[in-house]
């Protein structure tokens, strides 16, 4: 029993280590991933990338502004924050009309605040959103509402193997709009249990697109409630895609119902003419349960940002017909922690990060190079237990050659 | 004698035992008041609302009670067996010593168990009237690993105080209160230890050893 | 001869990898007899004690109890040796009848009459909390349950700390009629002699690192003696030197006093040999408390 608290002892010390020195490590060396912003623009066809640098003063940071290539990728000239402004005109819209530099068109578009509001939309998926415990309860708004502004959902789906319209107020089952909603479900043939529903659900938008639905058997579906009835559509698409994760889309200008990312990591647009067709946006290599991604549509491109935490890339599709423009990378600089870490830790464990809501153990960043470390402390454990005339002598070094630092300095203690 | 000596642990704990209780009822009475006047204020449907889409469990007022229970009641049980050398009377009853140390964690266990089971009850049959049971059973799974925290808590405060020597016990505590930090990491995210309420289960077991071990060190005249 | 209660054999004890306490300690303790293990502060007797009860893992040697091992010692076993823990230590968070309840589950011979017939002594209430007592009145109630226990051996650990005269006459009178009538074992120390004069039947007497005697509380008071003379000369020679057994010499104004095992007449032969003349040389009554000065000196 002794010998097992001693065990227990160590094992505790050697995973609280491991957590917290490389996180103790990690304070020491403040890393500062500042992505560039970059933009598409329509002027001279280039990507326009700005990266914030910091100045020495505090909160004081200057740009260094450059273009690229879209296809070659070459830089060819730098440019002054007014400069880029006017090479943006979408994005500094209000910074050009404010100085009254807006040009009035602009490849025979008219360049006025309201085309260009009208034109223009965001879009953010972070993995955290999904990699989380998503509670499989779906509040349910009315996409028509009566007095035309959106209201709260007072009805909830529960898709337990079967459809329940839950009424919220009551925290009762609704019979009725549950024998609608049933049949509908079946008469489109939907297959239990649903793997993913996705929706906005907030007041906070222009309206309602409801639901999209992957079911079972991997089919896609779109589900809204009007007037207090389903309606319910199944979207076709092609055999050779595996649908992974829908994401709805309500955007002012109401072309997309929403975004489709396939088990293939391919992208595709569900658009809102021709009945639910599936575009694909080329080039986009997206994978939201580990990639951030963002999309600043605007009136002439699309520039989607797609993170995979190492690096980001750009890439821009033509507003017109999608059609890939070209893509820009930007990796970030190793920092110093990256360099020592290995050389330290034989591993680390942490319990959160930022890709996700749950909280476990997770061991990683394994490490060979920590190898040359982990010997010279078993050989200074070995001097110091042999001068203590310690018992158990040989399975603490290989216990140290294994575990380095983490192992060396609860086994360095002395206990008695 | 395993009565007596259950006895003497009820002895000991049962001050503790009942302000905690008591705290306990009190701040599941907080926490449905405070649902109640939000339901007055902006109707039931908002709490459904803010559990599905904002993460809030609305009991999160009971985060640290557990754990503040389960030391209080460590060092209630443990303390007076520790001044004035006390242990040593327990450890000359003749009952085996190993045991009897097993039969005093369980009974704190227990006083623990019974606490937590009745806050949640309360708390689960109030949610129960006004929220999905699937529901209820997220806030449960949200508050799980607060009350896992109060047994481990209790472990570790057990194993610390049983310590004879004040190094140990200062060795020990470093690695207690870091693991007890991993329990309350993510606030204000509902269900997010559910990966990890076996691993907690299993801790709470393993670190019994640490109890047992500081006996045999205690009778090995590791003492200060 | 029955086995010895407690045999101790070859005991040696450092504190840490340091000092030695002792070396080679062994002794043992006959079925009923009272042992009382004197020395002055330092010399180990807390330190036997606690490997007498099983709190202290002795770096070499071995203590047996009723011919089984301490460190292993089955709770039957256990159930026989009432231990009083210095300073009178019980549970204080009871009340005098929770603690009689609670240790009466625990031992067969459990006798409740012994415990109340001190207690109603002390005019306390059954439902009076331990923590609440003076210290007289906690020994009482320590001494109270060692009664009820009815134990073959009972080890005490400074019964008279923190106690005023009449609560240590108590405590010893008490003991004493129970540990003769019942002829029970017991192991004890104390840090004032006086009250162990009356009470013990051998004595250990311990220095520094060695057991000075052991031996019956009659023999020693036999055979060590205490002798005065009076001595003019200057200075006095060293008595001590060249193993002559005399020991602890001093001279106090003009009257030389020293310690010795020796009969009067090699007494005399020796200081003969050291060319003293001595006619006034007079062996003086002693106490065990001077017995025990002279044993382990003054300082």
């Amino acid at each position: 029993m002794k010998r097992f608290y001693y065990i227990t002892f160590t094992l505790l010390c050697i995973a609280v280590l491991s957590w917290v020195l490389p996180w103790l490590v990690s304070l020491c060396f403040p890393q500062s991933d500042r992505d560039p912003f970059v933009g598409f623009s329509p002027v001279n066809d280039k990507f326009i990338v700005s990266l914030a640098t910091e100045t020495g003063e505090p909160g004081k940071v200057e740009y260094k502004i450059w273009d690229v290539d879209p296809v070659t990728g070459e830089t060819t000239t730098t440019y002054t924050t007014e400069e880029r402004d006017s090479l943006l005109p979408e994005i500094y819209a209000n910074q050009l009309a404010s100085k009254g530099l807006m040009p009035d068109s602009l490849n025979g578009v008219e360049m006025t605040m309201h085309n260009i509001r009208r034109n223009r939309w965001m879009f953010n998926s972070q993995p955290r959103n999904l990699n989380r415990t998503v509670p499989h309860l779906y509040p349910l708004m009315e996409s028509m509402p009566k007095r035309f502004d959106l209201e709260n959902p007072t009805v909830a789906l529960y898709l337990p193997g079967e459809v329940q319209v839950i009424d919220m107020g009551t925290n009762s089952i609704d019979t009725l709009k549950t024998r609608r909603f049933a049949k509908m479900f079946a008469d489109r043939g939907f297959v239990f249990p649903a793997k993913e529903a996705s929706a906005n659900v907030t007041v906070r938008k222009a309206y309602d697109n409801g639901y999209l639905l992957i079911d079972a058997n991997n089919d896609l579906y779109h589900l809204k409630m009007q007037a207090n009835r389903p309606s319910m559509a199944r979207i076709d698409h092609p055999a050779d895609i595996t649908p992974a994760h829908v994401f709805v889309l309500e955007n002012a200008d109401r072309a997309l119902y929403g975004i489709v990312t396939t088990l293939e990591g391919r992208t595709f647009v569900i658009a809102r003419d021709d009945y639910y067709s599936l575009i694909e946006l080329p080039g986009v290599v997206f994978n939201p349960e580990t990639d951030r991604m963002t999309i600043i549509k605007n009136l002439f491109s699309w520039v989607i940002k797609v993170n995979d935490g190492d690096k980001s890339t750009w890439t821009a599709l033509s507003s017109d017909d999608l059609s890939l423009i070209g893509t820009y990378s930007y990796e970030y600089p190793a920092n110093t922690l990256d360099i020592i870490e290995p050389w330290i830790f034989p591993f680390t464990t942490s319990f959160t990060t930022g890709n996700d809501y749950h909280v476990y153990p997770r061991i990683a960043d394994f490490s060979w190079r920590a190898v040359f470390l982990n010997i010279v402390l078993a050989l200074i454990l070995a001097v110091v237990l042999k001068r203590r005339e310690s018992k158990c002598v040989w399975p603490k070094l290989i216990v140290t050659v294994i575990f380095g630092i983490f192992a060396f300095i609860p086994l360095i203690l002395k206990l008695k | 004698m395993y009565s007596a000596i259950i006895l003497k642990e009820w002895l000991k704990t049962r001050r503790v035992f009942f302000l905690g209780l008591i705290l306990s009822l009190l701040i599941a009475a907080y926490a449905i008041l405070t649902m109640n006047s939000v339901i007055k204020t902006f109707g039931v449907v908002s709490i459904w609302l803010n559990m599905l889409l904002k993460d809030a469990s609305m009991v999160d007022v009971v985060t640290y009670l557990p754990l503040a229970i389960g030391v209080a009641l460590g060092v209630a049980q443990m303390a007076p067996e520790m001044s004035h050398k006390r242990l040593k009377l327990t450890l000359h009853l003749p009952y085996p010593n190993m045991k009897l140390i097993a039969l005093m964690l369980s009974t704190g266990i227990i006083e623990i168990f019974v606490i937590s089971v009745i806050q949640m009850a309360v708390i689960a049959v109030y949610d129960l009237t006004i929220m999905h049971p699937y529901l209820v059973g997220r806030v449960m799974l949200t508050m799980l690993p607060w009350y896992l925290a109060g047994f481990l808590g209790y472990m570790f405060t057990a194993a610390i105080c049983l310590e004879g020597t004040w190094r140990m016990r200062i060795l020990l505590a470093l690695p207690s209160i870091a693991i007890l930090m991993t329990l309350f990491m993510q606030s204000g995210v509902m269900a997010a230890y559910n990966r990890m309420l076996l691993i907690i289960i299993l801790l709470i077991i393993w670190v019994a050893v640490l109890s047992f071990g500081s006996i045999i060190r205690f009778k090995e005249g590791l003492q200060d | 001869m029955s086995e010895p209660v407690i045999s101790v054999k070859n005991l040696t004890q450092r504190y840490g990898k340091g000092r030695i306490i002792y070396k080679d300690l062994s002794f043992d303790v006959p079925k009923g007899r009272i042992l009382g293990l004197l020395g002055k502060n330092g010399t180990g007797k807390t330190t036997t004690i606690n490997i007498l009860m099983g709190y202290l893992k002795p770096q070499a040697g071995e203590c047996r109890i009723f011919g089984e091992s301490i460190t292993e010692m089955r709770p039957e076993t256990r159930a026989r040796i009432a231990l009083l823990i210095e300073g009178h230590v019980q549970y204080a968070f009871m009340t005098i009848e929770q603690i009689e309840r609670f240790y009466s589950r625990f031992y067969p011979k459990w006798n409740k009459d012994a415990y109340y017939e001190l207690m109603h002594k002390l005019h306390v209430s059954p439902n009076q909390h331990i923590s609440t007592m003076s210290c007289g009145q906690r020994s009482q109630v320590a001494l109270g349950l060692i009664l009820a226990q009815n134990a073959d051996l009972l080890v005490l650990d400074d019964f008279s700390l923190g106690l005023d005269p009449g609560y240590r006459r108590l405590f010893v009178e008490y003991l004493q009629d129970y540990a003769k009538a019942q002829d029970k074992t017991v192991f004890m120390t104390s840090h004032i002699i006086q009250d162990l004069e009356r009470l013990i039947d051998d004595c250990i007497i311990m220095d520094y690192g060695r057991i000075l005697t052991q031996t019956s509380v009659n023999d020693l008071m036999r055979d060590f003696s205490r002798y005065t003379f009076t001595f003019d000369g200057g200075k006095l020679p060293d008595l001590t030197d060249g193993d002559t057994g005399l020991i602890n010499q001093s001279l106090i104004g003009r009257e030389a006093e020293f310690y010795t095992f020796k009969p009067r007449q090699e007494v005399e032969q020796i200081l003969t040999a050291k060319g003293l003349s001595t006619p006034d040389l007079e062996r003086r009554p002693m106490t065990l408390e001077d017995a025990f000065i002279g044993l382990t000196g003054k300082y």
